[in-house]
């Protein structure tokens, strides 16, 4: 189905954007509604479920080396469990390849292309996205290592240059609630963090299979990083405003001004992140569009990715008239869908896994 | 019916069935098949009003209400 084959640097990085790209969008307001100062905790908290995630899709990965949760579903639970399970990994991606489109679509309209149409944003990056994934996942690989730098730097310049607005006093107080809503703030980015399941379409192309592991869990590492330097970044500057703002960083960059000339650096800020929101809308659709061919026993997914580059459209309109919606489902459907289908799912497929061949080996043996 | 999105979706159906089919002669049935069936479930869905319907994303935030409003406190 997949000749390609992908290095694990190449893997992480098309994860690192894969989680990050929208990560630093929204979510720190989301976490700042939750935690108020306490904001840049959530992020280890949070970190945890995509350790425990790597760790589970490694493991599943090592029983079943060539196949991914699709296939693989089908012979730790039974033909039938396996095909309905696989339906909804299906459903889940194709709706969340859907709904991250239409959130990168609502931002940029958002912020600067206000006049617009929607289905002309979404569009356009669909098409995008949907040349790259016919190329196959080492086209995809490749692709990612190429903007990764080019997403990166910027965003660590914008950092920088920051600092003169910097007010480290808004960290205090510490704690002053005790440890619960940093708790509460790491449930919306566990949500995030649980899209490390994604290696489990990824880890059967790797090249050197024994390097997987390590470089998914450093890439968790680097996320959760990135995410604490955010918040704090964005703590710092706009202070107990942050939860009132629905793109904090935009909102911050726009605070950069050097000798009164060097300004809008946040038209910078967004032309980077869109080769982010690229990435990450392009794994999401190359692992749907993976699952869908997987699921139907074809014997190619090149076909069908148009098809499914038209569903992702259309499951990016359905039932969500505005972009209320959409940030609404990001916190009150998103984080538990995300966890229950990304980690607690896959952990229940190991445990019967595990349970299963125990029970083979001991028929055989005894 | 929209049919500003429905034209918009058949046109673009038709130019992929253009650039696809020619490569899939020598796929099997099923591939044709399943091609042709995802594509007719994408054009018989832009057909509709897709912001106003209810769809698979209402009956999910449906399952997982308890937690919208745990997250809303």
């Amino acid at each position: 189905m997949e000749k390609g084959k992908i290095s694990s640097l190449q893997m992480a990085f098309m994860l690192y954007p894969a989680i990050v790209a929208t990560a630093i969008l929204g979510v720190p307001s989301i976490t700042a509604k939750y935690a108020k100062t306490d904001l840049w905790l959530s992020p280890i908290f949070a970190a945890l479920i995509g350790y425990l995630t790597v760790y589970i899709a490694y493991k599943l990965h090592k029983l079943y080396p060539k196949q991914t949760v699709i296939q693989f579903s089908e012979q730790i639970i039974g033909r039938i469990p396996g095909k309905i399970l696989g339906f909804l990994f299906l459903f889940f991606y194709i709706q969340n390849a859907g709904l991250i489109l239409r959130g990168y679509a609502e931002f940029v309209i958002t912020s600067f292309l206000v006049r617009t149409p929607l289905g002309v944003i979404m569009a356009s990056m669909a098409l995008l996205c949907a040349f790259i994934v016919r190329g196959g996942i080492e086209v995809l690989g490749r692709a990612a290592e190429l903007f990764l730098p080019v997403f990166i730097f910027p965003i660590i310049i914008v950092i920088l240059l920051l600092i003169p607005d910097l007010e480290v006093k808004n960290i205090f107080p510490i704690l002053a609630d005790g440890m619960m809503p940093p708790i509460k703030g790491a449930i919306v980015p566990g949500g995030w963090f649980s899209e490390f399941f994604l290696i489990i379409f990824l880890l059967p192309f790797l090249a050197d299979m024994k390097k997987g592991m390590k470089s998914g869990m450093m890439t968790v590492f680097a996320v959760m990083m990135t995410l604490i330097v955010v918040n704090l970044m964005v703590l710092f500057v706009l202070g107990s405003t942050t939860s009132t703002k629905l793109y904090p960083l935009m909102n911050a960059s726009r605070y950069i001004s050097f000798a009164d000339f060097f300004e809008h650096v946040e038209s910078v800020v967004m032309a980077v992140w869109i080769v982010g929101a690229f990435v990450k809308i392009s794994v999401f659709y190359y692992v749907s569009a993976l699952g869908t061919a997987q699921w139907l026993n074809l014997s190619d997914y090149r076909p069908v990715v148009w098809p499914v580059g038209i569903l992702i459209v259309v499951f990016s309109l359905w039932s969500l008239p505005n972009s209320i919606d959409v940030s609404r489902n990001d916190i009150n459907v998103f984080p538990l869908q995300g966890i229950l289908m990304q980690t607690i799912i896959p952990i229940l497929l190991l445990v019967i896994a595990v349970v299963r061949k125990r029970n083979r080996k001991g028929t055989e043996t005894g | 019916m929209r049919w500003g999105a429905f034209i918009c979706t058949t046109v673009i159906v038709a130019l992929i069935i253009l650039f696809e089919w020619p490569k899939m002669k020598q796929n099997p049935k099923k591939d044709k098949v399943a091609f042709l069936t995802l594509l007719l479930t994408g054009l018989v869905l832009s057909m509709f009003n897709l912001p106003q319907m209810s769809g698979p994303t209402q009956w999910v935030e449906t399952l997982f209400r308890p937690f919208g409003e745990f997250m809303e406190k």
